[in-house]
């Protein structure tokens, strides 16, 4: 009987320590594990102070009536950033037509602050749209870059041609500076919805 | 003995001063560091009296327990957390060793036949699904790693896939010859019957047996 025994407390411990570490068997990536803890812890986000296209400096949550839509961007980006950027306009003129409209700030942020200079960013932003008020892009200090991306989940990786890759996706701030989902850059249904969740 | 332990010692070495190049990749992160650290384990399983308990009878318990450790650490989370947390990455270098090589080694040694035959059998279509999953993944599935160098540890676990199989098989073949050859030499004239083809399938069955069950 002790075989039995000995076998049954492996297959009991390992399940209890799988689960623990796929959050229920729900999240076997590090990317749907920041998705799912979003969702259900919303955890604050540390105010950064940042520096906007229009030379504006500012703490970002910035804890008032608005809820913000944040997205990580370096304007040298040539594919996938452009491609965000075209989501972000249509995301933009979605809600301004919408029940939102006026409560929600969006933010591309530069996770290249030593390339992306005050210039460069107003460059992106008119490229793309972006207003500097409904919709505006800026740069964090160099210092609190990695503190900044941790708060967030991000990771940013070297792509070998110059550029950089990282788990690009819409961040739904609250008023209050939770985070409080995360979307994909093209889930614009979804990212109405978990507007309409934090704003409330 | 001293052997073992040395080897033990270099392996897990050589795993932690080549960490950045080795980690550089999910290729070889995966596929060469993650099976020295386990090999390290598996080396001094003979050393320890660990897994000669009664509670291990026929290795089910150890087997499970490396079975668990195998599948926390091919959790794309797991390979993301190490890279991003320095206790992980000791935690790794722990838990390979000690809760994936040695169990699995000391509880293959006490397995079945059957039960090995099956665990081969298992492994050649884990690593089968494991190409399968990350050649074809639609996004990324570690934050750390760039998509093409997923695709690359699919095409590894590809090929890791058909070398264990070939690895297996070769023995199998080999005993079919040897034992066809014996036979011819040894019957003489008696004449091909089917009785004597069914005895000697299970001549080549139980060698593949005996083949299987020496300690490796």
């Amino acid at each position: 009987m002790r075989p039995l025994v000995a076998s049954l407390a492996v297959v009991l411990a390992g399940s209890a320590v799988l689960g623990q570490a796929t959050d229920g068997f729900a999240a076997l990536t590090t990317e749907s594990a920041r998705r799912l803890a979003a969702l259900t812890d919303m955890p604050a986000v540390p105010a950064f102070p940042v520096e906007t296209m229009t030379g504006e400096r500012l703490l970002l949550p910035r804890h008032d009536r608005k809820a913000t839509v944040v997205e990580f961007i370096y304007t040298n980006c040539p594919t996938i950033c452009q491609v965000a950027g075209a989501e972000m306009a249509r995301l933009r003129d979605r809600l301004a037509a919408g029940p939102l409209a006026g409560r929600v700030r969006l933010v591309s942020l530069s996770f290249d602050p030593a390339r992306d200079t005050r210039e460069q960013m107003a460059e992106y932003g008119r490229w793309h749209g972006a207003d500097g008020k409904v919709w505006t892009v800026a740069r964090p200090g160099p210092t609190d870059l990695p503190a900044l991306l941790g708060a967030y989940g991000v990771t940013v990786i070297p792509d070998r041609t110059g550029g950089f890759i990282h788990n690009a996706a819409l961040q739904i701030v609250s008023p209050d500076g939770r985070l409080t989902a995360i979307l994909d850059m093209d889930d614009l249904d979804g990212a109405e919805k978990a507007l309409e969740r934090a704003l409330r | 003995m001293r052997a073992r332990l040395a080897w033990a010692t270099g392996l897990i070495a050589s795993a932690a001063l080549f960490r950045g190049p080795l980690e550089a990749s999910p290729l070889t992160h995966v596929l060469v560091q993650l099976p020295i650290l386990a090999l390290a384990g598996a080396l001094i399983a003979p050393l320890l009296r660990f897994g000669r308990g009664d509670w291990n009878r026929g290795g089910w318990a150890c087997l499970l327990a490396a079975g668990f450790g195998i599948a926390f650490w091919m959790l794309p989370r797991s390979i993301d957390a190490v890279l991003a947390d320095m206790r992980w990455e000791v935690a790794k270098f722990l838990a390979l060793p000690f809760l994936v090589g040695l169990p699995l080694a000391a509880g293959y040694a006490r397995a079945h036949p059957l039960t090995r035959a099956v665990i081969k059998a298992q492994t050649v279509s884990m690593l089968a699904v494991m190409a399968f999953l990350y050649t074809h993944a639609p996004m990324r599935l570690c934050n750390a790693y760039l998509a093409e160098d997923q695709y690359r540890l699919g095409i590894g676990f590809l090929a890791l896939a058909f070398a264990t199989a070939a690895a297996w098989i070769a023995p199998l073949l080999f005993a079919t010859r040897q034992q066809v050859s014996g036979r011819q030499s040894g019957t003489g004239a008696s004449g091909g019957t089917v009785d004597e083809s069914k005895e000697e399938r299970l001549c080549v069955q139980s060698r593949y047996l005996a083949l299987s069950s020496q300690p490796h």
